[in-house]
């Protein structure tokens, strides 16, 4: 390709407008991110920070644009800690207005971050699924199960205690999230409140030694790995086992027979505080407790809600049939640390 | 204008150096007892991991990057102008997506498990999660770093050495391993130092093959928990890797020679491989199929197939009308951070080719620093700088990614602008200068023009760069501004590799067309 020196001289103007364009383009991007705010309830925008998962958290948005079509969401989905760093850093000037979490620990290590929140439907919540002022919510129960590929292992050779996972019996065989996973950290506090900290260690221990394979936060990435056979056993929390069960995978579902019973987490949500857009996060939040977003939780993603009279999606086991852990979690936030250092020097990536 | 760019390339060199500063101070004003938890627990089977890895894979990458070179340029394979051209494309793959690629096709579930289990055939499939394979994917995909050095080296390579050789008696085999490897190792040295530095600075594929190194670890730190300094731990542990490594790769690259400047420099005769020639076509035509067709094949079959049949978790993650916006995303963040790169690199580099010195060289290598910074340690570093009250007003605005991938692509850019100026004689300069135009005028009516393809190539290269760049999109981008690595990243992490076909062919057209357009006309040219 030969370049004529007519089409060089105006390459170089173009590489000096470019500079000279430089600074403007900059600021022009950094001011999209700023509009100003309209309190119109049903129109504008709404941004939202989320670490469930992109697919399902969709469904939910798409229900809520068919109600709200005028409101124009953005998702930013990633991980409890970094979201939750993310809103503290951005303080002021925040640039999201709701977060929806997965792990009612984090949330309640930084309850700091949210806003008041007012609504009677929030109010009409059972009480220890809510913040008194309403700035966090519970949405959801989730408990922690394990859940096994039904060509590999029989009923039968199920173990019964999360403490068999570290038997030589399952070594490469189990899946399970790491600690960047905040579902996992809080069934860890239970445990060592329930059991002590020298039998979680050995626990975290003997599942590094037996090659656990470690999938990050991803527990998608788990109840595929079991679903595909990659893994014969992988530690979930319920509705993963029947996601894998709806797209037709070999998989079953096993509660682990703790003396203590269920070890059960809540996904949550709360309105951040100075927010720009408070009026639509309302609504939005409005949304998801009231009967259209718990049934798109429990329909879509069979998950327990916690709005009484929805219904739970077929072939969910109602939990009042299983004993729960004498433990609360909302009790234990101040042990997320602690028990995160006990994993990380026992060895857990 | 000295003064102008000396300006400019000052504030460049700052703004590299800020986010490594940023790095430092986070983990040393860190928690001892994370130290010691990190240190004592996490720190031995890492490092393990992280070591086995490198050297696997760069023995993987030198295997083909030098055997190949000799084939093409050393003997008569058939149909050499093409594999010159063809051998370049694999740069347009990156690691995760060529990860993807492979578990999709041999993994549980993928396509060869699903034809093997229909004929009802009962078989343990490859350990796709392991080091062995990991190694194979990133060599694979990252050989061309040690292949375009080495053929530029033994295209340069005087004839009469070679005669001197055989004249003292030695055989064909012994002149090439006691005369030409020799001759060839700074150029294959320096290429396996890239390639060692791809892999501590790969993010992705590690992420995707459950494999724990440095760089997983680092973003397992910094996705497990609010507090950032885990992470800021280990990224300076990192840099302890990566500094000396950055620091021989400038060693090597000083100590190649051009024989070609000579002018009793005849071209080195090409080895006839006879009946063995066929054997050759077919093993590179392996190779290529292997890096670059089989990716092309199975994300494209894996579209096919989801148009045709699509499954329940299709359905789920479906992408619908949203991949057009990923591709337009990814194109405008890479165009314009290519630009910008560019741009701001003629100031480094106009000082370097125009006014040798100390400042010259110290200000190239700051600005040329962030090259030891893994793309995640530069996206890490960014996300402390905007967390900085007073500048956080740009954190979470696609000008924070923007200036994060600057940062990450004014190395290369420095470095391959350098080459374009230097392109252009000083003579005609100083014609233009005598005939009376100011220094600007001389600058935009000569240097500027004639330096053009140059510099348009330097896009093109920072531009390739910058759409295959992972961590540093996933951890600074706003809300609703998904690119289609990230797409490629969030759908292969959660195992649902059918959703990572889309992002990753479109990823691999849009990136493989520039490439092509610069390496292939190097090719024809020669």
């Amino acid at each position: 390709m030969k370049v004529s020196e007519k089409q060089n001289e105006s390459i170089g103007r173009t590489f000096g407008r470019v500079l000279a364009v430089l600074p403007l383009v900059v600021f022009g991007l950094g001011a999209c991110g700023n509009s100003a705010p309209n309190n119109d309830p049903f129109v504008g925008p709404l941004t939202i920070y989320t670490s469930r998962t992109d697919a399902l958290f969709k469904p939910v948005i798409e229900a809520f644009n068919r109600k709200y079509p005028a409101i124009k969401v953005d998702v930013l989905s990633g991980d409890n800690g970094p979201l939750i760093a993310k809103i503290r850093e951005e303080g002021l000037n925040p640039r999201a207005d709701v977060y929806v979490n997965t792990d009612i620990l984090t949330m309640l290590a930084s309850t700091s971050l949210f806003q008041p929140n007012p609504s009677a439907v929030v109010a009409a919540f059972p009480a220890e699924y809510r913040a008194a002022d309403g700035s966090w919510l519970a949405l959801t129960l989730r408990p922690r199960v394990l859940m096994y590929n039904t060509n590999l292992v029989k009923p039968e050779e199920l173990p019964k205690s999360i403490f068999e996972l570290s038997d030589p019996k399952w070594r490469g065989q189990v899946a399970s999230t790491n600690s960047a996973s905040g579902a996992l950290m809080a069934n860890l506090v239970v445990l060592r409140k329930l059991y002590g900290d020298a039998r979680v260690s050995a626990l975290i221990k003997g599942m590094v030694a037996n090659q656990t394979q470690w999938t990050g936060s991803s527990h998608t990435a788990v109840r595929n790995a079991v679903g595909r056979g990659e893994a014969k056993l992988g530690w979930v929390n319920h509705y993963y086992y029947h996601l894998s069960k709806a797209e037709g995978q070999p998989v079953g579902l096993h509660y682990l027979d703790e003396a203590d019973g269920l070890i059960v987490n809540t996904a949550n949500a709360g309105i951040i505080k100075g927010a720009s857009n408070t009026v639509r996060a309302r609504v939005f939040i409005d949304f998801l407790a009231g009967p259209e977003g718990q049934a798109i939780f429990a329909e879509r993603n069979f998950e327990y809600p916690i709005s009484p009279g929805v219904a739970l999606a077929a072939g969910v086991t109602p939990l009042g049939e299983r004993a729960f852990a004498a433990v609360k979690l909302i009790e234990l936030a101040e042990q997320l640390e602690p028990t995160r250092a006990l994993a990380q020097a026992a060895g857990l990536p | 204008m000295k003064r102008t760019f000396g300006g400019i390339a000052i504030g460049l060199a700052g703004l590299s150096l800020v986010p490594l500063l940023y790095i430092f101070v986070r983990a040393l004003g860190a928690d001892g007892a994370i130290w010691s938890r990190l240190w004592l627990a996490q720190l031995p089977s890492m490092l393990v991991t992280t070591t086995l890895l490198v050297a696997w894979t760069v023995f993987v990458a030198l295997l083909l990057g030098v055997g190949l070179a000799w084939l093409v340029e050393r003997t008569d394979l058939p149909g050499r102008a093409v594999w010159r051209w063809v051998l370049v494309l694999p740069l347009a793959i990156p690691g995760y997506v060529g990860a993807a690629c492979w578990i999709s096709l041999l993994g549980r579930g993928g396509f060869a498990d699903a034809a093997i289990k229909s004929i009802g055939i009962e078989y343990a499939p490859p350990d796709l999660y392991s080091i062995p394979f990991a190694g194979l994917v990133i060599g694979m995909l990252v050989f061309p770093n040690i292949y375009l050095p080495v053929a530029a080296v033994l295209r340069s390579m005087n004839r009469s050495l070679d005669d001197a050789a055989r004249m003292a008696g030695l055989s064909a085999w012994q002149t090439a391993w006691r005369i030409t490897l020799p001759w060839l190792a700074p150029a294959a040295g320096s290429g396996a130092l890239l390639v060692a530095m791809y892999v501590l600075s790969d993010f992705g594929t590690v992420g995707m093959l459950r494999l724990f190194t440095f760089t997983s670890a680092i973003y397992t730190q910094f996705s497990g928990s609010a507090d950032r300094a885990g992470a800021a731990i280990l990224s300076v542990l990192l840099l302890g890797l990566t500094m000396p490594l950055l620091a021989s790769e400038s060693l090597l690259a000083n100590t190649g020679k051009n024989m070609r400047a000579s002018n009793t420099w005849r071209p080195a005769a090409r080895v006839a491989l006879g009946g063995r020639r066929w054997l050759a076509l077919f093993a590179i035509s392996i190779i290529a199929l292997a890096s670059l067709g089989v990716p092309v094949l199975v994300f494209g079959a894996g579209v096919f197939g989801q148009w045709l049949r699509p499954t329940a978790a299709d359905q789920l993650y479906g992408y619908g009308d949203t991949l057009a916006q990923w591709g337009l995303n990814s194109l405008l963040l890479a165009g314009t951070s290519a630009a910008f790169a560019t741009a701001l690199s003629l100031a480094p580099a106009w000082l370097t080719a125009r006014t040798p010195g100390r400042f010259a060289r110290v200000i190239a290598l700051a600005c040329k620093s962030p090259f030891a910074l893994p793309g995640l340690l530069i996206g890490l570093s960014f996300v402390f700088v905007f967390a900085t009250p007073g500048i956080n007003l740009l954190y979470g605005t696609v000008s924070a990614v923007v200036i994060a991938f600057v940062v990450r692509l004014v190395p290369q850019a420095v470095s391959s602008s350098e080459g374009a100026l230097r392109a252009v004689p000083a003579s005609a300069e100083s014609a233009a200068r005598v005939m009376g135009l100011s220094e600007w005028r001389v600058l935009r009516r000569v240097t500027l023009p004639i330096a053009a393809p140059g510099l348009l190539a330097t896009w093109t290269l920072v531009f390739v760069t910058a759409m295959k760049e992972l961590p540093t999109a996933l951890l600074l981008r706003p809300p609703g501004f998904d690119t289609l690595a990230v797409r490629v990243w969030s759908a292969a992490r959660d195992s649902v590799y059918s959703q990572a076909a889309a992002p990753a062919l479109l990823m691999i057209v849009l990136t493989a067309i520039p490439l092509s357009l610069i390496y292939g006309r190097g090719a024809r040219e020669r």
